[in-house]
């Protein structure tokens, strides 16, 4: 959380377009969003500024999604994570459930979708849930 | 058998002869003093007598000398005739000893004979016929005389040890007299008498001693040169016998593993499941298997004996054509001395389906050079080509359902991004060009989305196949339900939908999502091809062969020519806007499900689709 009691939300994508549609509809939201282009950066970022929540989509360079929620939630187990991703197929979705990822979400979504699945995650902080 | 050695010539005739020489010479004597004493008597009395005294010594003297010399001759002749008669009775024994030996083909009658001739003409009463192992460096016992069983059973001597091991050796016979009493004779002879003489004779054949027989009697006797040399005779016609069954033996066990591997390779060839065809120089068929038969419909009698160029190409409805294809192979390979391996050839079956043969063809090579036929092993792989073919297309489909993976992924990814942004821009201040430029940017971005989609449609088509993912719905009423949901959503005016389904179809190997995809599309494409009036035509059977065959005909534009090998490409269309992925589904599904499918397209005619759908 930052000084004004916001919940830090970090958006992980290779697509500049996509980070900076997600932070407006996700800033409309309350969140301070964060943006990191990749999965490296990504776990460098949540190290500094520990985000609440990690949106993240699957198919990256270097370090995709997956890989990146097995190494937050063995790094910073308490960070909740969603992942989008624009195709994937059933076992890519199943390995990222078995990795403890909280939510999924598949492109393209609407800024209403994609504010009430944080929320509903965001409901969850704290709540031990 | 009795043979024995011949007769020897007694003291007592060589006596009669002296005593007859003897009287010749005392009546000569005789003579000449009668003549002389008539000489001088009458000498003295008158001169003319003297000539009749010399005269009557002439005659005595003729007389006698023919005498003694007639008694010669014929003491001569009886010699002669009995030296013949000693050799006839030798010569007899031989021609036996060899009829015995040689009428037998069996190693254990024959080791019988032996000792048989062994015993008799030396007459003993124990005897053994010794073989050597295969590596010659021992004697084993095989058959015996005159022994009790235990003594001899299984007994084996080494090779150059011992009396009967130096005979082996050396090949020279020993003869021993006088032996010592056996002190263990009660245990070893059925008559408890140990021997006296005893012969050990080589059985010599070949230059090398085949074996050792030994001859025991419990009387002393003296075997003279002639005796030996019988013998050594003997020995050798018995061994030539035991040569002549071994090679039989092994001739025999030489035929019946031709016989046996004959068996096994004519049988070999007869179940393989390859055809095999075999001609002669003179291009007869000899040989036809059972697998030749099924692949060109020609039974074994109908080809077999004949000449191949009987057979012509086109005769009887064509009921040749599989087996004259292969004339030309098999003439070649034997005129011209050529093997072919690995060949295709594709062939028009009576029933008009062309298929593809597999081959190999080779010539029969006579051991002394030259060709004695030449032969075609060949196989129908029509089914395996077509099955290659289909996993080429499965293989091609899959890596192309990756690419268009990712290619679906990388650009959906930035539509997405573009209509969102859109959205933001339109929530901001513009001028009515703005706005306009905005509303076509998301036209085309629109555009690209909806060619992404079906793509990814392609790539998701289903493609689980399992008891879960089947229908248990007849085919003609889920055929039925497609059809009507189909034609109630793209309402096409004029259009004539014919179904002529047949009742109660089983349950075919397909998920309700995969008829859906194979089914819209296949409709889609006949409406697309469809002026006004068009008649859509939805046929449905049971096959005798597993499968359901349905038909979808329009009576539409037809394919062209040039297109119809493209039809199942991903992304070849022939309308505009289509996405030319379509038939590329259908086929996959089918390909997924082990159905089949084919198309059968008219320009202007028409189009029907053929599938095949295996019953579940």
């Amino acid at each position: 959380m930052d000084v004004q009691g916001r919940k830090k939300l970090l958006i992980v994508d290779d697509n500049e377009g996509v980070r900076h549609l997600v932070s407006r509809w996700l800033e409309r939201s309350g969140f301070q969003v964060l943006e990191a282009r990749d999965g490296k950066e990504a776990v460098e970022v949540t190290a500094r500024e520990r985000p609440e929540i990690v949106l993240a989509d699957i198919r990256m360079p270097k370090i995709d999604g997956i890989e990146l929620a097995r190494t937050l939630k063995r790094e910073h187990p308490e960070t909740k994570i969603i992942l989008m991703t624009a195709y994937s197929s059933p076992l890519t979705i199943s390995r990222a459930r078995k990795e403890g990822v909280d939510d999924y979400l598949e492109k393209p979504f609407t800024q209403d979708q994609v504010q009430r699945a944080v929320a509903k995650i965001a409901g969850r902080i704290g709540t031990g849930g | 058998m009795g043979v024995e050695l011949p007769p020897k010539t007694t003291m007592q005739e060589k006596d009669s002869k002296r005593r007859g020489s003897l009287f010749i010479l005392a009546l000569l004597a005789v003579g000449i003093l009668l003549g002389g004493m008539i000489f001088f008597a009458n000498a003295l009395r008158d001169f003319r007598y003297i000539i009749d005294g010399v005269l009557v010594i002439l005659v005595l003297f003729i007389s006698a000398f023919l005498f003694v010399d007639r008694r010669r001759y014929r003491s001569r002749n009886l010699s002669l005739i009995q030296e013949f008669t000693d050799l006839n009775i030798r010569f007899s024994v031989l021609a036996d000893t060899v009829s015995a030996v040689s009428s037998t083909l069996d190693l254990e009658v024959l080791q019988e004979k032996i000792l048989d001739v062994m015993l008799g003409l030396t007459h003993s009463s124990i005897g053994t016929v010794l073989l050597p192992d295969e590596d010659r460096q021992s004697l084993r016992v095989m058959a015996s005389r005159g022994f009790k069983p235990h003594a001899v059973e299984g007994l084996s001597i080494p090779a150059g040890k011992g009396t009967i091991g130096k005979v082996f050796a050396t090949g020279k016979l020993a003869v021993r007299n006088n032996l010592p009493p056996d002190p263990r004779a009660a245990e070893t002879y059925l008559d408890g008498h140990s021997p006296r003489t005893q012969v050990i004779m080589p059985l010599k054949a070949k230059g090398e001693v085949q074996g050792v027989t030994i001859a025991a009697s419990t009387q002393n006797y003296a075997y003279t040169q002639d005796d030996i040399d019988l013998l050594y005779s003997l020995c050798h016609e018995m061994a030539v016998a035991i040569v002549n069954v071994e090679l039989y033996q092994k001739s025999q066990r030489t035929l019946e593993w031709l016989s046996e591997t004959q068996e096994y390779t004519s049988g070999f060839i007869e179940e393989m499941l390859a055809g095999v065809a075999v001609i002669n120089a003179e291009g007869e068929v000899i040989y036809f298997n059972r697998e030749a038969a099924a692949l060109t419909g020609l039974k074994p009698e109908e080809v077999l004996g004949l000449n191949i160029d009987l057979f012509e190409r086109g005769g009887e409805g064509g009921r040749y054509d599989v087996l004259t294809a292969f004339k030309p192979i098999l003439h070649g390979c034997f005129k011209e001395d050529m093997v072919l391996t690995r060949r295709e050839t594709l062939i028009n079956k009576p029933d008009g389906r062309q298929a593809t043969f597999s081959y190999n063809a080779f010539p029969l090579h006579r051991k002394k050079g030259g060709n004695v036929g030449s032969a075609v092993v060949f196989m129908d792989v029509t089914a395996l080509k077509e099955m290659e073919a289909r996993l080429r297309q499965q293989d091609h489909l899959s890596i192309l359902g990756q690419m268009s993976a990712k290619i679906a992924h990388e650009v959906k990814n930035p539509l997405f991004a573009i209509l969102g942004l859109l959205d933001e821009l339109e929530k901001a201040e513009m001028g009515e060009e703005q706005t306009r430029l905005v509303e076509l940017i998301r036209e085309e971005a629109a555009l690209c989305s909806e060619w992404i989609s079906g793509m990814l449609t392609f790539v998701r088509a289903p493609v689980q196949v399992g008891p879960d993912c089947m229908t248990r719905q007849s085919l003609g009423d889920v055929l039925h339900q497609l059809l009507n949901d189909f034609i109630g959503q793209n309402a096409v005016n004029g259009l004539k939908v014919v179904e002529d389904l047949e009742a109660n179809l089983p349950p075919v190997r397909a998920s309700a999502d995969q008829f859906r995809h194979i089914f819209s599309n296949l409709l889609e494409n006949a409406l697309n091809a469809m002026a006004e009036n068009g008649v859509l035509t939805v046929r449905a059977h049971a096959g005798d062969n597993g499968y359901c065959e349905v038909r979808v005909e329009d009576n539409g534009s037809g394919i062209p020519e040039e297109a119809l090998p493209h039809i199942y490409d991903p992304f070849f269309t022939t309308t505009d806007g289509g996405t030319g992925l379509g038939l590329s589904i259908v086929q996959k599904i089918m390909l997924d499900i082990g159905g089949k499918i084919d198309v059968v397209s008219q320009k202007n005619m028409g189009t029907t689709v053929v599938l095949k759908l295996p019953i579940g």
